[in-house]
């Protein structure tokens, strides 16, 4: 079998902690968002979408519902012969095993999987971001540049950048110095954690950073640096448009809002590539004769009989009769009772709401309501 | 246990509703926002366990194959479970008598032969609802009949659900008996001429729409604006199948206004929508009126308009301004792709 020019491999096994509630039993990537989706949908759908059809899915913490999300791959096309979708855990080997300590350390652990594709490109992406790329063309320029990696760049404010691993660029467009998390930036091109690196570079960089003592395995601190020390050809992608990495629970509140805001619903869910998911088959939603809905994302399988603005209604949603819920999200499978009143809120999947429910934080932050909440039932 | 396949005809026309809905057939016809008419047999006898399944096809079956494809979506075109796309004889085109012409069961022969079945169930494609078969399967056993008719009881009525389920080798008997006579049905056959037949009766006591003209098909939709109807047609115990597209979620304008409606998912409503079903990425624009109307997948009502009793077949797009209003009995209807 030949090998293929280029397969990704996706890193999901992050915790999220900062998410608290919304992550308790699931991993990041296997959060609900935008109504049908989870966030992991971005990236597989990409992936599909720039005609890469073999993806592995590192997984670590709390997998369950991941792997049964993602299973063959089928709703993503991504169940074909040579390829597909492949769930990839820790194991164990002769000499023990252990858990992945670091991105790279996942990817160091996946050398052997990897090498039964033989690809001669290998992109590295996480499953908790929020963007539509199409990753041929960013796979096109690095091959033009004969790089030995390129890293997906988006411009943000200089306020941020102490967030992000930032790069500076010669005039070349050369990266010649990468800074993860700096405390003084000098540049606002901040990393994407979208990497497309020539295998056989990763591969050695990855067998060396394995015997390097102290290293933490990770891509922006470790590799990325010894790569640069190496005089290797680095090359920025730069990407314009909707990208968000959902780290806390403002930011994940944040982004749900925005899709409800027409632009850039518009330009996520109804113009350019599909994203796709795997979600259950429900009738359409019914909005019923005392139900109203403005500003509003629903699912199918709701039925609202409610009053419902700036919310979204994520799939088979069920609003009593004489509730208003404003500015809320509220994740599969939430059944809110009669005369309920849930402002600002995060309802987590599942969560029955109790009749008569007040929710609204006074200082207006935002209120997570999950099964051991006061309100649930 | 007993092996049980199942023969959906969708093979039949229904002159009032293939005459305006022309090159898609019957089996295909949108109903209840994001479905078809086959997919209520498909999914019942998936429900049901019943493993293989033949369609007698219409000659108008583009737009069939497009939407059954292998069958995946009904758990179907796998190693274990298989569904056939039979062929139909001309005859169909015409027939509106009965639902079974015995000359497609003939030509397709070897399907009923082919498995070693014990049972057929047959089914038709314009009766709507949502059974699993084996208290029926169940009930035929027992009593030891060469068939059983499946009936609701409206008003006191018996109407029969062109649903039935018939031993193998009775069904194979009569094919071989009545050759000279295919051009008649099925059950026809056995009315007349099989007089000493054991024949048994079902009854099913739950949720029937019957689609045979445009009132019916307005008002059947729109009965599952009431709870207990699209409970019942739409039981998760028993779930219905489809053809899955994976659109986005709909976007509700702060401008929209909506109520008692059954809405399917990718559709931008801007403007005001009451007791009405709209399908897939439907687009209803600022000061739009959509009331008492069926819009199928990807209609576009522009600003202004005003439809009432109205049925939309897909694609289509109305223009600024336009007022269109049927009756409830005789229902205004576009065909696909039309501008008005």
């Amino acid at each position: 079998m030949s090998g293929k020019k280029c397969i990704a491999m996706l890193l999901a096994g992050g915790q999220g902690s900062r998410l608290g509630a919304l992550t308790k039993n699931i991993a990041k990537p296997a959060v609900s968002f935008a109504g049908k989706y989870r966030i992991i949908d971005f990236s597989l759908s990409n992936c599909v979408n720039s005609a890469i059809d073999t993806v592995g899915v590192l997984t670590q913490y709390k997998p369950l519902v991941l792997n049964h999300y993602i299973g063959t791959g089928e709703a993503w096309d991504l169940d074909s012969a040579h390829g597909g979708a492949h769930i990839l855990p820790p194991y164990a080997t002769e000499t023990g095993g252990s858990w992945y300590l670091g991105t790279a350390n996942a990817i160091y652990n996946n050398i052997d999987f990897v090498d039964i594709y033989d690809p001669e490109h290998v992109l590295i992406l996480s499953g908790d971001h929020l963007y539509k790329m199409n990753y041929a063309d960013m796979l096109e320029e690095h091959i033009e540049h004969d790089a030995d990696l390129t890293i997906s760049v988006y411009n943000v404010s200089l306020k941020e950048a102490s967030r992000f691993g930032i790069m500076s660029v010669n005039e070349e467009g050369r990266i010649y110095k990468f800074s993860e998390k700096p405390k003084k930036p000098d540049s606002t091109l901040a990393s994407m954690g979208i990497y497309i690196f020539k295998w056989s570079i990763l591969r050695e960089a990855l067998l060396k950073d394995h015997e390097t003592e102290g290293s933490d395995h990770d891509f922006g601190k470790n590799i990325i640096p010894a790569l640069l020390k190496e005089k290797k050809r680095l090359f920025p992608y730069y990407f314009e448009g909707y990208w968000k990495d959902i780290g806390t629970i403002e930011s994940y509140y944040e982004a749900q809002m925005e899709m409800i805001t027409k632009d850039i619903g518009r330009l996520m869910f109804r113009e350019g590539s599909q994203i796709y998911s795997n979600s259950n088959l429900y009738p359409a939603h019914y909005i019923g004769k005392k139900g109203k809905v403005k500003t509003s994302l629903v699912c199918n399988g709701c039925v609202v009989d409610g009053t419902v603005t700036q919310s979204s209604l994520a799939l088979s949603v069920i609003i009593g009769e004489g509730s208003v819920i404003k500015d809320s999200v509220l994740l599969p499978g939430v059944q809110i009772g009669k005369n309920c009143k849930i402002t600002k809120a995060i309802v987590n999947e599942g969560v029955s709401v109790k009749d008569g429910s007040v929710i609204k934080d006074p200082d207006g932050g935002i209120v997570v309501v999950s099964a051991d909440s006061e309100w649930a039932r | 246990m007993k092996k049980t396949i199942g023969l959906i005809s969708a093979n039949y026309v229904i002159e009032e509703i293939n005459s305006n809905i022309q090159e898609r057939g019957l089996a295909a016809l949108p109903f209840g926002s994001r479905y078809r008419l086959i997919d209520f047999p498909l999914s019942n006898l998936k429900n049901s366990g019943v493993g293989c399944v033949g369609i007698i096809m219409p000659f108008n079956n583009r737009a069939l194959i497009d939407h059954i494809g292998a069958g995946k979506a009904w758990g179907f075109g796998r190693k274990t479970n298989s569904l056939f796309m039979l062929p139909g004889s001309v005859y169909g085109r015409k027939n509106n008598a009965d639902k079974f012409l015995l000359r497609d069961i003939i030509l397709n022969f070897r399907f009923i032969d082919y498995d070693n079945a014990d049972y057929v169930i047959l089914c038709g494609v314009n009766k709507i609802f949502n059974m699993n078969f084996q208290p029926m399967i169940k009930q035929h056993e027992q009593s030891g009949n060469d068939l059983t008719v499946a009936y609701t009881v409206k008003d006191g009525k018996d109407i029969p659900l062109d649903c039935a389920i018939i031993n193998q080798s009775f069904l194979i008997d009569i094919a071989s008996w009545y050759g000279n006579l295919d051009f008649l049905g099925l059950m026809k056959i056995i009315e007349d001429y099989l007089d000493d037949a054991d024949i048994g009766r079902y009854e099913f006591d739950s949720e029937v729409i019957i689609i045979e003209n445009m009132h019916d098909y307005l008002k059947g939709n729109l009965s599952l604006l009431e709870n207990d109807v699209r409970e019942n047609i739409f039981n998760p115990d028993n779930q219905i199948y489809t053809n899955v597209q994976d659109r986005a979620p709909t976007f509700y304008a702060p401008s929209s206004k909506v109520h008692n409606s059954l809405i399917a998912a990718g559709c931008m409503i801007e403007g005001e929508v009451e007791n009405s079903v709209i399908f897939r990425s439907s687009h209803i624009h600022k000061g739009a009126k959509v009331k008492n109307s069926v819009l199928m997948q990807d209609c576009n009502v522009s600003e202004g308009a005003y439809l009432n009793n109205f049925i939309c077949d897909k694609r289509v797009h109305v223009m600024k301004n336009v007022r269109v209003e049927g009756t409830m009995e005789t229902p205004y209807y576009v065909q696909k792709g039309q501008i008005i």
